[in-house]
């Protein structure tokens, strides 16, 4: 062996590697930058795993005249206890009179079903008098009668296969034993037990499921995940065969110099694909219910331990799921051939797998999280609503699934649309589609950035400001510590939203372009929307109002959330007005602006029509906002920011509207003002909104506006003339 | 038939920053003639003919084909043109009637229509003895005649060349050629990139020698010759190309 040759083989193979800059960005950048996604998504998906509060109904008098209280009054609120800080939230029911126990019990898991509450917890009045007539026992006053063996207990009325139900079943549980075991050291202290009753209290469960959905929960989390995995590499590889093969068999040029159309390309692309990603998730399905309802069956028989820990098989059910899967399908198999497009090779096709993978794996691991059940909210995330949805089928909760699948198919068709435009726009790309080999190497890249400026940013540099924007905001986020008085938040928000946001954007269009005010967007804007700008927030605000109303209604915000945000509650009420403004209207409306609608939005306007920069611009403005409930608000208002942007060709007057709208939120909820707009609000739901008709009168009006906007304006280029530059020193 | 005025076609490029690959090219083609673009590699003719099959986008400048602008009516030129290059090959899984057939279909020609036509071209282009060879068994000669199928048998009235004799051998050459000229005798307006000379001389009408995205000159085999006194067309592209490399130099 000669060492000098395998130096010379090892630095030229290495250089090779170097070269290629997808290499590069698949080995080192796409780890170093996954985890913070992740981190960003798993944020949001808080959310949904917090604990949320428990809605219990307790029927029957609980109130023992000398026994320990199950309940006690200081923990009522309003008309119902709440109990286990804030977690359950118990509303006592007056047992019906002359009702036996099977009839509420009955009555109780109608309105379960229903999804009344949680849980239910029955006192019945035997329980009582079995209870006193035990402490006249004890006291000697009584003597020990009836045999012991049946005891009158509560009962919990529970769903097994929610697990909104479940969770509520152990908290009720939990709060039994402690109460149990209160009276039993109260009696213990009053005298000698009689033997048989060392639990003077003993409760018992009822479960409503249905017996095949009962304990499936096992397979009901495991299967979803399994298809999920199996309809993404079973879209995947034909994808990346049927574009980045036929790029390097040289058949994609023959292809594209045919009479079809690139969208008819892709469609036809994209059916080919989806068959072969169904086969497969067919393939699997029939697989598993085969084996398990043969061979599980025969490993596991009713009794056996592994059958008590993993539960039944849910049997030939699971082939409903077939029903799901076209959605999905239809989505995963658009997103690889979109990924798939993309890539010059086979080799480089193969690279994209893993990032869709860590994409739809923890959106899947929804389905597996307590607590997380298919309703209007969940059903709308891609990907989660699907595995939840499978996940329901499996459960055999055809309800359930019936009344959520239209969502979840509409929402899937959405992310389908998206990404056959993300493939049909890539098929019109041609440095997507002739790429060549081309040698890469990062001082060149640099000098030619510098050297070589563009007049305005690419939209390779507004994708580049928007992630680096999300990088710097998920680290800014974990690692800032709460302000202790607002004078820090003032200070702290404004520090943070400056270095975080406004300086990647104001540094980039500084550094590598040629007209930094044009790459900003910093113009003179078109007078119209000019004056239109100041006019439409005090418009718009009633109708935003609304839809944050609408939006807590989807996704309710867990109570960890709320409290952690109440000491920031009480710190912009302590604080002067002006310092608020300050930090939460005049700089974010200045440096969001300067990113998302100046740099960010021109960026991308180079590269796609101005709708999908819009789009675009204000997805990445709505998963900036750490909060789901706030990123679904700010990507609508975004979409409104950025076609203003458009319009007017000048940031100014979205810069104008953001701090107004912000100012607005502010001022309105002030008490004070507050009180001022007392004609114009109503209650909804304990929160006070605008009456519906001045909602509707205002956004009225706010829609004419745009229309005469719309009607009026042209759609600016950025690269159009930019002599009328606004200085802004 | 093929109208290019002062077309104009840029690169980024990590090194140079933009590149011009092709920098104001102007030429006519008529029906019946064929057009030959010679140049050594890298003159820019593959972009000048992948804008003509709307593959690539001018950056400036106006391209029409057959009557249709490439830009605004991409769908309506690649209908006009059959487009054969060494970049476009053939299905590995599909036999030669299924590719040509398969093209056919894709125009939207009728199945009597595509009958008729397709036996023609088979026979025209002597396919009949592997009709049902899959791509992947093809020798290079077969590929290169299902190539001129799959491109001719919506019966075009443009054709484009672009360095379709590259890795063929003298006899596939030759009968390529003899293809070409065929087709011209049908009236079709055919466009032919190269860097053979004895190629040019046999088949080209008129010939623009391209250097560096721009044409150096244009004109029938006798005009060149006549006009850079040179008997050999090979000669006269090697002087033209060291003329060119010299005024770089001193510039």
């Amino acid at each position: 062996m000669n060492w000098r040759n395998i130096k010379r083989l090892f630095v030229r193979e290495l250089l090779g590697q170097l070269r290629d800059r997808r290499t590069i960005f698949t080995t080192v950048m796409l780890p170093v930058m996954i985890y913070p996604v992740l981190g960003l998504v798993m944020m949001q998906a808080v959310q949904f795993m917090s604990e949320n509060s428990s809605k219990l109904v307790v029927v029957g008098g609980f109130q023992y005249e000398g026994l320990p209280e199950l309940l006690t009054d200081e923990q009522m609120e309003d008309d119902q206890y709440v109990v286990n800080e804030s977690l359950l939230e118990i509303l006592p029911e007056p047992y019906p009179e002359h009702a036996t126990l099977e009839g509420v019990k009955e009555s109780l898991q109608q309105r379960l079903d229903s999804k009344e509450f949680d849980a239910a917890l029955i006192l019945p009045p035997e329980l009582g008098e079995y209870l006193s007539y035990l402490e006249k026992v004890v006291r000697g006053e009584a003597e020990l009668q009836q045999p012991l063996e049946e005891l009158p207990g509560p009962v919990i009325v529970y769903n097994s296969v929610a697990d909104k139900s479940k969770i509520a079943r152990s908290r009720i549980a939990g709060l039994l034993e402690v109460w149990e075991e209160e009276v039993r050291d109260y009696l213990f202290e009053l005298g000698e037990l009689p033997l048989g009753v060392a639990t003077p209290i003993v409760f018992e469960a009822e479960d409503i499921a249905p017996e095949e959905s009962q304990a499936a929960e096992f397979w009901a989390s495991l299967i979803p995940i399994m298809l999920l995995l199996w309809t993404l590499s079973g879209a995947f590889y034909p994808a990346v065969d049927l574009c980045a093969g036929e790029k390097e068999r040289g058949t994609l040029e023959t292809l594209l110099c045919g009479p079809a159309k690139r969208v008819e390309i892709v469609t036809g692309k994209l059916l080919t694909v989806m068959v072969f990603s169904f086969a497969t998730s067919l393939a699997n399905l029939v697989s598993i219910a085969f084996t398990g309802v043969f061979m599980v069956a025969r490993v596991m028989p009713v009794g056996s331990e592994l059958h008590a820990k993993l539960g039944v098989f849910p049997g030939w059910s699971i082939l409903w799921s077939l029903v799901v899967l076209v959605p999905l399908v239809a989505m995963f198999s658009a997103l690889a051939l979109a990924a798939a497009t993309f890539a010059r090779s086979s080799k480089e096709g193969q690279y994209y797998m893993m990032p869709l993978l860590m994409l739809a794996l923890p959106l899947s691991m929804i389905s597996v999280m307590p607590n997380v059940e298919l309703d209007l909210g969940t059903s709308l995330i891609p990907i989660s609503g699907s595995a939840l949805l499978l996940r329901s089928l499996v459960q055999s909760q055809f309800d359930v699934a019936i009344r959520y699948a239209l969502p979840v198919m509409a929402s899937s068709a959405f992310c389908c649309y998206l990404a056959v435009r993300w493939a049909t726009f890539q098929f019109n790309s041609e440095a997507v589609l002739f790429r060549e080999s081309e040698k890469w190497d990062v001082r060149l890249w640099l000098r030619q950035l510098i050297k070589n400026k563009p007049l305005l940013p690419t939209g390779g540099m507004a994708i580049f400001v928007a992630i680096s924007i999300l990088m710097l905001r998920y680290a800014a986020n974990v690692t800032a510590t709460a302000p202790q008085s607002w004078q820090g938040f003032v200070t702290d928000n404004s520090i943070a939203l400056i270095l975080t946001v406004g300086l990647p954007a104001i540094l980039v269009a500084w550094i590598f372009t040629r007209s930094p005010l044009g790459s900003l967007k910093l113009k003179k804007p078109d007078g119209l929307v000019m004056m239109s700008a100041v006019i439409l927030p005090f418009l718009l605000h009633p109708v935003i109002a609304w839809m944050g109303v609408g939006i807590e209604q989807m996704y309710p915000i867990s109570p960890n959330v709320k409290a952690a945000t109440a000491p920031l509650q009480q710190m912009m009420v302590d604080a002067p007005g002006w310092a608020m403004l300050l930090a939460i209207a005049v700089v974010p409306g200045i440096f969001e602006e300067l990113a998302f609608r100046g740099i960010i939005l021109t960026g991308l306007q180079k590269n796609t029509k101005a709708s999908s920069a819009i789009f675009v611009s204000a997805a990445f403005f709505g998963i900036t906002h750490g909060i789901l409930q706030q990123s679904i608000n700010a990507f609508a208002i975004g979409l409104l920011l950025g076609y203003i942007a458009v319009r007017a060709g000048s940031l100014l007057p979205t810069i104008v509207m953001h701090i107004l709208h912000n100012g607005i939120v502010y001022f309105v909820a002030l008490d004070v003002v507050h009180e001022q707009l007392d004609g114009l609000m109503t209650e909804y739901e304990g929160q006070p909104v605008y009456s519906p008709v001045v909602a509707a009168v205002s956004g009225l009006l706010a829609v004419a506006l745009l229309f005469v906007i719309h009607a009026k304006t042209r759609p600016v280029r950025p690269e159009l003339p930019s002599e009328q530059t606004v200085d802004v020193e | 038939m093929i109208v290019v005025d002062n077309l104009c076609k840029n690169y980024p490029d990590l090194e140079q920053g933009e590149v011009k690959a092709v920098a104001g090219v102007s030429f006519q083609c008529e029906p019946g003639e064929i057009y030959g673009l010679l140049g050594p590699n890298g003159a820019g003719k593959t972009t000048v003919l992948r804008t003509l099959a709307t593959l690539l986008k001018p950056t400036s400048g106006k391209v029409t084909v057959a009557g249709y602008d490439v830009e605004t009516e991409a769908e309506m030129v690649r209908r006009s043109i059959g487009f054969v290059s060494n970049n476009t090959s053939n299905y590995d899984r599909m036999s030669a009637r299924e590719m040509v057939e398969f093209f056919g279909r894709l125009h939207g020609m009728s199945e009597e229509e595509l009958r008729e036509r397709a036996e023609l071209v088979y026979r025209q282009l002597q396919m009949k003895g592997f009709l049902e060879v899959t791509g992947g068994k093809m020798s290079t000669g077969m590929k290169q005649k299902v190539s001129i199928a799959r491109a001719i048998i919506h019966n075009p009235p443009v054709l484009i060349f672009d360095e379709a004799t590259v890795g063929l051998d003298v006899l596939v050459g030759r009968s390529l050629q003899n293809t070409v000229l065929n087709l011209r005798e049908q009236g079709k307006c055919i466009l032919y990139s190269t860097h053979h000379m004895n190629e040019v001389e046999r088949v080209c009408d008129q010939v623009a020698i391209m250097y560096k995205g721009r044409i150096l000159c244009e004109g029938t085999q006798e005009e060149l010759r006549e006009q850079f006194d040179k008997v050999e067309l090979e000669d006269l592209f090697f002087d033209l190309i060291e003329q060119q490399m010299g005024l770089e130099c001193e510039a």
